[in-house]
Parts: C-alpha cells; sequence; structure tokens
C-alpha cells in the first residue's frame, strides 16, 4: 500500500442529529491524525439527499464508505472505536 | 401525530388494540434496532428510500435546538421576551432575567406565564402612553397586521436617563407561534446622536462656512449651513457628491492640500481666493485648514470665511488712495497738535516737499503765510471743529517762499466722545481761477465804465446784462432791461421793417452789424446811437449771444449843429463888421464934415438946426455900428471892475421910462455884491436890451424882476459850453412873459433873429448882448417855457481889483501952438482923405496926401527928411500901411505912424501883422479925437 494513495471517504449523515455529529467530528480527527494531506471527505445529509442515500443502498446513518483505495469498506457508527476503525480501513499497519 | 388528521378514523376497539399493538412494535423495534447499532445510529432507511429518525436521535436534536437557541437568546445584550399567541411570555432570556429594577418586567420568576399585554396595558406614570402604543404594537404583529414593530422610548432611573428601541416580531412566519419582544438599551446611541445634534447645531450657527472631510475616504463628514450657502447646494446634495467635485478641484489637487495641512502639524495660514458661484456671481473667500487625528484617522477641518465685504472695503480704500494720491488737489490730514500726518502727492508737490517726507516734521501752519495761517488758526479751524468744516480762500506757503492762492475746506474728525482725533484738509491751487478773476474784474469795471450803451443779449435777443451807460443814455436800470427783448425795449419806429431783417440776417449770420440806429428811451423820447452788434459764439461754436455797442450820436449831432450855427454866426460876424467897417468910413466923413461945417459960425448960424439933425443921425448910425462891432466881438471894450448894483441903481429911473406903466420892475439885489470886471457902457447896454426884450414878451403887463447874487462856478459843460471855474458876479433878469419854445431859445442869440412884427426890432439885441457878455469872458443863458415867463442869467467875472477912484476930470489944455509938422497921409477912401486932411490942415498941419500905398512911397521919396508923421489907413488895396511904413522905415528908420482903421486895434493887428502899442485911431473919429492922436503920435 503505497503511502501516498489518496484515501476518499463518504459519510451518509442524519442532518445534526447526536451520533451523525460525533462521526462527522471523529472522521475529521482520524483523518488529520492518520492522512494529513491525503484524504477528501464528503458528507452526505439523507434528510437533504434521501434519494442518493437510496440508490448508495444505505439503510443506516451514520455510514462512512471508503470509496478509495480499494477495496472499497463500509463502517457504521460514530466512529468512536479509532483502532477498529483504521483496521477496518487498511490503516492499522501503517499507525503501527 | 393528530389523530384527528388520519384519513381514515379507526373506530371500535379493534381499531384502539390494533393502534396498541403497533405503538408495541414500534418501540420493541426501536429497542432492538437500539441494541443492534450499538445506540450509534440516528436514522434507518429502508428499501425505498423511506428514513426513519429514531426517537433518541430526535429527542437529542430538540435538546440541542433548545440549547442554541438559549444560547443565541443569552448572548444577545437586549432583553427578550417570548410571548405565546396571546401575549403570554413563554420565556425570558438571561438579560431579561438580569435586569431589574430599571425595567417595569420586573419581579420574582422573570414574569414568566404573565401576560405581556396586560403587564403594557396596565401600566401607570410617565411610560404609560408608550406602553400602551407597545401593547397595539404586539396585538398588530400576532395578528398578523404587521411583520414588526418598534418604538423608542425612554426608560427613567433615578440616576440616568435611559433609552431603549423596543421590536416586537413574530416568531416565526407563521403568526399561530407567538412573538419576540425585545428591548434593547440605545442610550448611547442616542447620546451619540444628541451630541452629533448639538455639533451640528453649533456649527450651522457659526457664519464661517464649515466642512469636514474624512482624509481616508475623501467623503464629507460634516457640513454646515453656511458652507451650504457658499457652495449654493443643499447638505444632502453635497454630502452626495465627491468633495473635490463640490469645491471644483481635482481629486489629487485636494489631496496634496490635505497632507500638506497634516504634515505641517500646525494650522496653515489662510489663504484668500475668488470663487465663483453657481449663479455667476463671485465671492472672495478665505480658507483656513487643520488637520484632526482620531486614531490612525485624520479629518481635515477647513473653515471659509466669506470675506467679499471686507475685499470689497480693501478694494474701495485702495481705489480711493489711488485717487486722493492722483487728485491734482492737496489732500492732507493732521493731528489736534498741529502737526501734518499725511500728504499726498499733489500736496508735497504744491509745497515744494520732496516725495519722502515724514509729515511729522511738518507745523501746518508753516505751510501757510502769516495772513493765512492767522486766518485758518483763529477762524478756519475753530469753525470747522464746532460745525464740522470750513472753507474758505486761503494761501499755501511753498518751501521757496512762493506764495499760492488756494480754496480750502478744512474737516474736523471726530471720535465717538467728540474730541477731535484728526483734522483734514482739502486745497486747489487757484491762482489761475485769482488770475482771471482779475481780469474779469477789470473788464467787468471797464465795461460799467464804458461811455457806450453795451447790451448783452441771448440769441432771441432777450437782454442778458446792460451796463450803466445804457441806463444813462435810455433810461432803463438794468432791472428793468434785463429779461427783456432788446428789440422791443427801445424800438423807435424809424426804421423799418426792411431795416431790422437785414440787421438780424448780418448778425445771424456771424457778422457784425455797424450803422446809426435811432431809438426811444424809457421817457419816449428818441435818440440816435453809432450801434455795433456782434455775435458771440458758445463752446459748440454757435452763436449764443450778442453784444450791442451804441455809440451815443447825439451829442455830437448836437455838436455838430452848434459848429453850424457857431459858422453862421462867425460868417454874420465877419459880414457884420464888414460892412461896419466901410459904414464907419461914411460916417467919419459925414460927422467930420458936418463938425467943419458947424465949426463955420457963419454957416452954423443958417443952418444951424439942419445940421444938428444930420449929426443926430449920423450919431444913431454910428451907435448902430458899434452894435454890430459889439456883435462880432470886435468893438473895443474898455473893462473896468463895476458895481453891478449900482450901475443897476442908476439905470432903474431910465428903465421905469422904457418899460411903461403897466410892467412893475422890483429889484432883488444881494448886498455885498463882489465887482465884475466888465465895459460899464456895455453892461448898461446889455441890462437895457433885457429889459426891453422882456418888457416885449409882456404886452399885457406884468413884472419884471433884476436880481444880482455872487456865485461860483465849477469847471463844467453846461448848455454845450465849456464853463471856467471862478468866483462870478451873477444878473438874472426874469419876466412873466410868453416864454419861448425851444426853438426859440435855440436860435436866441443868432442875429436878425427876431419874434417880433416887422419894423419892431433889428434883431441885433440880443444877438449884441451875447457878443458883450462872450468878450467879457461871461455866460448867459436863459431858462423858459412857453406861457411861464422867462429868466436871463448874466455871469460876470468877478474883479479882483478894486474900484477905481472917480477921475478928477481935469482935462490939462496945452498951450495952443500952431504945429509946423508935415504929415504923410494915406487913406484909398477919398472921403475919410479929404476929411482928415481938412482936419489936419486946420489944426496947422502941413499934409501930403496919398490914394494908396506906391503912392504914399513915391511922394515920401519925393519929400525926403521932410515928413515927420506917417497917418495911413491899415488895410488898402495893394501896399497896405503896415508894408508902407515897413519900406519908408528903410530910407528913414526913425518915422512915427499913426494907423487909422475901421476894425478895432485888435482885429486890425491879427488881419496884418502890426504892432500892438503902435497909436491907432478907430475910424469913425470926431475931428478933436484925430488931432489929439497925431499930436499923440508926433510927441512919442
Amino acid at each position: 500500500m503505497s503511502r501516498r494513495a489518496l484515501f476518499k471517504f463518504r459519510l451518509y449523515v442524519a442532518g445534526d442529529a447526536l451520533n451523525s455529529a460525533q462521526a462527522v467530528a471523529n472522521l475529521t480527527a482520524l483523518c488529520l491524525a492518520h492522512l494529513p494531506d491525503r484524504h477528501e471527505i464528503e458528507v452526505v445529509d439523507v434528510f437533504l439527499e434521501p434519494k442518493r442515500a437510496l440508490s448508495d443502498g444505505i439503510l443506516m446513518t451514520p455510514t462512512l464508505v471508503k470509496l478509495a483505495p480499494p477495496p472499497a469498506r463500509r463502517i457504521v457508527g460514530t466512529l468512536s472505536q479509532t483502532q477498529t476503525v483504521l483496521q477496518a480501513l487498511g490503516l492499522e499497519a501503517v499507525a503501527t | 401525530m393528530n389523530p384527528r388528521k388520519t384519513p381514515s378514523p379507526p373506530r371500535g376497539r379493534d381499531a384502539d388494540e390494533e393502534v396498541s399493538a403497533l405503538i408495541e412494535t414500534l418501540h420493541q423495534t426501536e429497542q432492538r434496532l437500539e441494541q443492534l447499532t450499538s445506540g450509534e445510529v440516528d436514522t434507518v432507511a429502508d428499501s425505498h428510500g423511506r428514513t426513519f429518525l429514531l426517537r433518541r436521535a430526535q429527542d437529542q436534536l430538540r435538546h440541542s435546538e433548545a440549547a442554541k437557541q438559549a444560547a443565541i437568546l443569552n448572548a444577545l445584550p437586549a432583553y427578550i421576551a417570548l410571548l405565546d399567541t396571546q401575549g403570554r411570555i413563554i420565556s425570558v432570556n438571561e438579560a431579561w432575567q438580569r435586569f431589574g429594577s430599571g425595567n417595569v418586567l420586573h419581579g420574582p420568576g422573570y414574569e414568566v406565564g404573565l401576560n405581556y399585554l396586560e403587564i403594557c396595558d396596565s401600566a401607570q406614570g410617565d411610560d404609560a402612553s408608550e406602553l400602551h402604543q407597545v401593547a397595539e404594537g404586539i396585538r398588530s404583529v400576532l395578528a398578523g397586521g404587521v411583520k414588526s414593530f418598534s418604538i423608542e422610548y425612554p426608560c427613567h432611573s433615578p440616576t440616568e436617563l435611559l433609552w431603549f428601541l423596543l421590536t416586537v416580531m413574530p416568531l416565526a412566519d407563521d403568526r399561530s407561534l407567538g412573538a419576540v419582544v425585545m428591548h434593547l438599551n440605545i442610550t448611547e446611541r442616542k447620546r451619540a446622536e444628541e451630541t452629533l445634534l448639538r455639533f451640528g447645531a453649533a456649527m450651522d450657527a457659526i457664519v464661517d462656512a464649515i466642512y469636514l472631510v474624512d482624509r481616508s475616504s475623501m467623503r464629507f463628514v460634516h457640513i454646515n449651513d453656511a458652507a451650504c450657502r457658499l457652495l449654493n447646494q443643499t447638505r444632502e446634495k453635497l454630502l452626495a457628491l465627491e468633495p473635490w467635485v463640490a469645491l471644483a478641484t481635482s481629486r489629487a489637487e485636494l489631496e496634496r492640500a490635505y497632507d500638506t495641512v497634516i504634515a505641517s502639524g500646525v494650522a496653515a495660514e489662510p489663504l484668500e481666493m475668488l470663487r465663483h458661484r453657481d449663479d455667476g456671481s463671485q465671492v472672495w473667500v478665505e480658507l483656513r485648514r487643520h488637520a484632526q487625528r482620531s486614531g490612525d484617522r485624520w479629518t481635515i477641518v477647513t473653515l471659509v470665511r466669506d470675506i467679499t465685504e471686507r475685499k470689497r472695503a480693501e478694494q474701495a480704500l485702495t481705489r480711493l488712495v489711488a485717487i486722493i494720491e492722483a487728485t491734482p488737489d492737496m489732500v492732507a490730514t493732521g493731528d489736534p497738535n498741529g502737526h501734518a500726518l499725511y500728504y499726498n502727492a499733489a500736496g508735497l508737490r504744491m509745497l515744494g516737499f520732496e516725495p519722502g517726507l515724514d509729515p511729522s516734521t511738518v507745523r501746518i501752519l508753516d505751510t501757510h503765510p502769516d495772513w493765512a495761517a492767522k486766518l485758518v488758526a483763529e477762524t478756519g479751524i475753530p469753525y470747522a471743529i464746532e460745525h464740522g468744516t470750513w472753507s474758505g480762500e486761503t494761501a499755501l506757503l511753498r518751501r521757496d517762499g512762493r506764495e499760492i492762492p488756494i480754496s480750502q475746506v478744512i474737516i474736523a474728525h471726530k471720535g465717538p466722545d467728540g474730541s477731535v482725533e484728526y483734522l483734514s484738509t482739502i486745497a486747489r491751487d487757484i491762482t489761475e481761477r485769482k488770475r482771471a478773476e482779475a481780469e474779469l474784474r477789470l473788464q467787468s469795471a471797464a465795461l460799467n465804465a464804458a461811455a457806450d450803451a453795451i447790451v448783452i443779449t441771448d440769441r432771441n435777443g432777450m437782454i442778458e446784462w446792460v451796463n450803466p451807460a445804457f441806463t444813462a443814455l435810455t433810461g432803463y436800470r438794468a432791472e428793468e432791461a434785463i429779461g427783456k427783448n432788446q428789440g422791443e425795449l427801445i424800438k423807435s419806429g424809424v426804421h423799418d421793417q426792411v431795416f431790422y431783417q437785414n440787421l438780424w440776417d448780418t448778425i445771424l449770420a456771424g457778422h457784425t452789424w455797424q450803422g446809426e440806429m435811432t431809438n426811444r428811451r424809457k421817457d419816449r423820447s428818441v435818440y440816435i446811437v453809432d450801434q455795433t452788434i456782434t455775435s458771440v459764439k458758445g463752446a459748440r461754436d454757435e452763436t449764443d449771444h450778442f453784444i450791442g455797442i451804441g455809440r451815443d450820436l447825439t451829442e455830437r449831432k448836437t455838436l455838430e449843429a452848434q459848429v453850424r450855427q457857431a459858422s453862421k454866426m462867425d460868417a454874420v460876424g465877419k459880414l457884420a463888421s464888414g460892412v461896419a467897417h466901410d459904414f464907419n468910413n461914411l460916417l467919419t466923413v459925414i460927422l467930420g464934415f458936418a463938425d467943419l461945417m458947424a465949426a463955420d459960425v457963419a454957416m452954423a448960424s443958417e443952418h444951424e438946426t439942419d445940421l444938428g439933425e444930420i449929426i443926430k443921425a449920423a450919431r444913431r448910425a454910428e451907435a448902430l455900428t458899434r452894435q454890430l462891432l459889439a456883435f462880432s466881438r470886435q468893438q473895443v471894450l474898455q473893462t473896468a471892475p463895476v458895481d453891478v448894483n449900482g450901475l443897476i441903481t442908476g439905470m432903474t429911473g431910465m428903465l421905469g421910462r422904457l418899460i411903461g406903466e403897466n410892467i412893475e420892475v422890483s429889484l432883488a439885489l444881494a448886498p455885498n455884491l463882489s465887482l465884475a470886471l466888465a465895459d460899464r457902457g456895455q453892461l448898461e447896454q446889455v441890462v437895457m436890451n433885457l429889459v426891453v426884450n422882456a418888457r416885449d414878451a409882456m404886452p399885457d403887463g406884468g413884472s419884471v424882476t433884476i436880481e444880482t447874487a455872487d456865485v461860483e462856478l465849477e469847471n463844467s459843460s453846461f448848455h454845450a459850453e465849456t464853463v471856467m471855474h471862478g468866483r462870478y458876479v451873477m444878473l438874472a433878469i426874469t419876466d412873466t412873459g410868453s416864454g419861448m419854445t425851444k426853438e426859440t431859445q435855440r436860435r436866441l442869440f443868432e442875429p436878425f433873429f427876431t419874434t417880433k412884427e416887422a419894423g419892431k426890432g433889428t434883431g441885433l439885441g440880443l444877438s449884441t448882448t451875447y457878443g458883450i457878455i462872450k468878450q467879457s469872458k461871461g455866460y448867459i443863458w436863459v431858462y423858459s417855457e412857453p406861457g411861464r415867463g422867462t429868466t436871463f442869467k448874466v455871469y460876470l467875472p468877478c474883479s479882483n481889483r478894486e474900484l477905481p477912484l472917480p477921475a478928477v476930470n481935469s482935462v490939462v489944455t496945452a498951450p495952443v501952438k500952431r504945429p509946423s509938422e508935415t504929415v504923410l497921409l494915406t487913406e484909398d477912401e477919398a472921403g475919410v482923405r479929404q476929411l482928415a486932411k481938412r482936419i489936419l490942415e486946420n489944426a496947422g498941419y502941413r499934409v501930403l496926401e496919398a490914394a494908396n500905398g506906391d503912392e504914399g512911397e513915391r511922394l515920401f521919396a519925393q519929400h525926403s527928411g521932410s515928413i515927420d508923421l506917417l497917418v495911413t489907413d491899415v488895410i488898402m488895396p495893394g501896399c497896405g500901411g503896415p508894408e508902407l511904413l515897413s519900406r519908408l522905415h528903410v530910407q528913414s528908420p526913425t518915422l512915427r505912424v499913426l494907423y487909422m482903421s475901421g476894425y478895432t486895434e485888435q482885429s486890425a493887428a491879427t488881419q496884418t501883422g502890426i504892432d500892438r502899442g503902435i497909436p491907432f485911431v478907430q475910424k469913425p473919429f470926431t475931428a478933436a479925437e484925430f488931432v489929439r492922436q497925431v499930436r499923440k503920435a508926433l510927441d512919442r
């Protein structure tokens, strides 16, 4: 895995709902800590764009989708378990 | 969810049970989803895209929203309350809660739950009216009538005056949600506004235009009223304009000017400039700028003062000074102590001072000659101090000692307390005027002194001025003549229309008219003038005046008449004397032979009576001849001192007989009358002639007064005669008779002029009288008017000698001695020659007779040495008596002579050049007289 790979994320949230807000905060903090200068985050509010969530097959919010690098992964929840999230994203080795 | 809004409301127990079952399912579903997602999911969605917000997430969101709202409300400095649709207070923010005593909305629980509308409605006191308005506003908002309502209101606290802004807005667009009431403390803003208002009012009260420009933004910050007026724009328009546009300059220019002010740090020198206003007028302004710093911003304050009036005054002053310096009159000022303060250029020039003179070194009175200094000091300045100004004619004294006559005005300038601050004077050099005045005065005097009548008329002949000679000539005084038409005033009617037409044509053409003109005096008598009329051209070269000069010809005409009369008299005299001369020869013969015959006793006895008649007639003829000679003034007068009173007294008897009984003679003789120098016999003749004349004037009787007096005559001209000054004896003879016309008076003394009927007068009486008086160096004048009698006045020169003593009548009869001398008698008149020969031979002389000079000379030559005396007529054809004598004197220088002549000795002497003093016998002579004269001549 190249250290130079760009991580593209899409985070589905439900407005200002507490879990969604926590997910946005946790993702932002994680990216700044582990993926500085090589990440993109797109936040999609399902209240505002319900059809997009439908087409992407999102059943719950908050849901994080890693679009790049492959493989694509989905994580549901507030992303507060950092190590778990890093593992899920394939970033554990880098972190250690 | 509101069950009533479901489309198909459930009915019955089954429905209730189903609802209960569904809610249980919902609850259990949510619990299970929480378990599955560890509570970390907010929403779930089904495959149709229906999203469900989980109840916990919903609660969290609601609390979060409420917290945010509260935080915002609490963060605001305003006092905020939320009202429900009924106006009840639902909640208040922290500021509301903190706000206590100053607001009506105080109390435990912060009034939450109270109805705000009721609180406002029930308000009383100072704020009641505002709160009632607030209530109305809130109601409007709650009712949806207005979107918002706001009001500013004061809120009195014991310590300070506070201002609040109350704003009411709907809680949301949906009015059913209630309203927000917000009180904002705007005290600071209000204070700022008031400060600004006061600042603006103060600025507007200043007459100078003031405008403030922010240097950074280059925008007007403030413009006062005066600036608006100066720039002739409204404040709104000016504030919208960029300053450089409003001030008609460029931005760069203005910025540079402002930066200079900022850099200099002090108030710059005021600038003066001419500004053109929109309406085209011009104003002079004075510009002062200074920079005001506030933080790092600079405000440029510009003061513009309208100095148009000051400028005008300055310019007026400059012009006045220029005028004063340029005027040719002296303008000067001096202090009350008599020292000069200022002289203009003309003043320095007139006084001979240098241009750079320090006037304070000059004493005012030193610039006048003594007499003028006295006038200025004693009259001029005191009068000016009392009355403000004095004017008069004085003089300046130049430094070179020359005196300049001036016309001077002195002005006293007083301070508010009435004391004299300084004196000023304006003086004009009147040298030229003085000279012209003197010349005019002399010219005027000349015109007034002129003997000719001078008249100045306007173009139409209207008299504007006459000289005294005009008045003397016409009798019209100046005030009577001025304003009258000259032609109408003195036109005599003698001249025809053509005459005057010609005159006017001539003078209107600018030529001089000259000619004789007969005019009429005020007393209607006419006079003749030699008139000259000259036109005078005025400034525009047009005739505007005429000058008429009239020389009175009346006197000349009179003199001419007198000369003619005198010539006539002279000619008549000559004729008379010639006749008398021949007459005397005849009478000499008649009387001589009559005497001889009378001496012959034999003859006499026979013809005594006849002879006596011949001799009487001859004597009368002799008297007549003497009168003729007297008239021609060729009679010998024996003048001697005469007592005229005595003479008249002696004549009274004779006069009484002469004039008859119906005429009374009265005498008015002055006592102690001086002696007159006259021929007594001739004077008797004069008195007799005048008395006879008086008698003849009074055929029906009357009275004659003879009067004498001593008088003194001055040198004068009277009745066209030149009167010699001296003392005279006046003899006046006045009758009460018929009087005389002027014409008669004029011809009175002409010989042969008589008013008496033919045969009654010779016409020689008065002319003889005239001749006698003239020969006596006296005067005779007549005063008479028809019907009012006549007075003759005779003036005889006084004698300065005493009356001679009566001569002792001692006729010394020499012893009769027969003469033996031989006489050469030369006489062209045969009768006279024969008579003379007979007389001489009777007396014993030997007589040689010759009929003329040549014959006499021949006879003398033949009897050389024996002739003792030449008796000769003076005037003879050919060689006359004097010539004969001179021829004979060649041969015999000692030859004696006796002249004979019918002329008087005087007349003969004049005509022939014989020496006075040579023996002379006037014809006719008596034998005795002739013999005596011959003897006298021989005995010389």
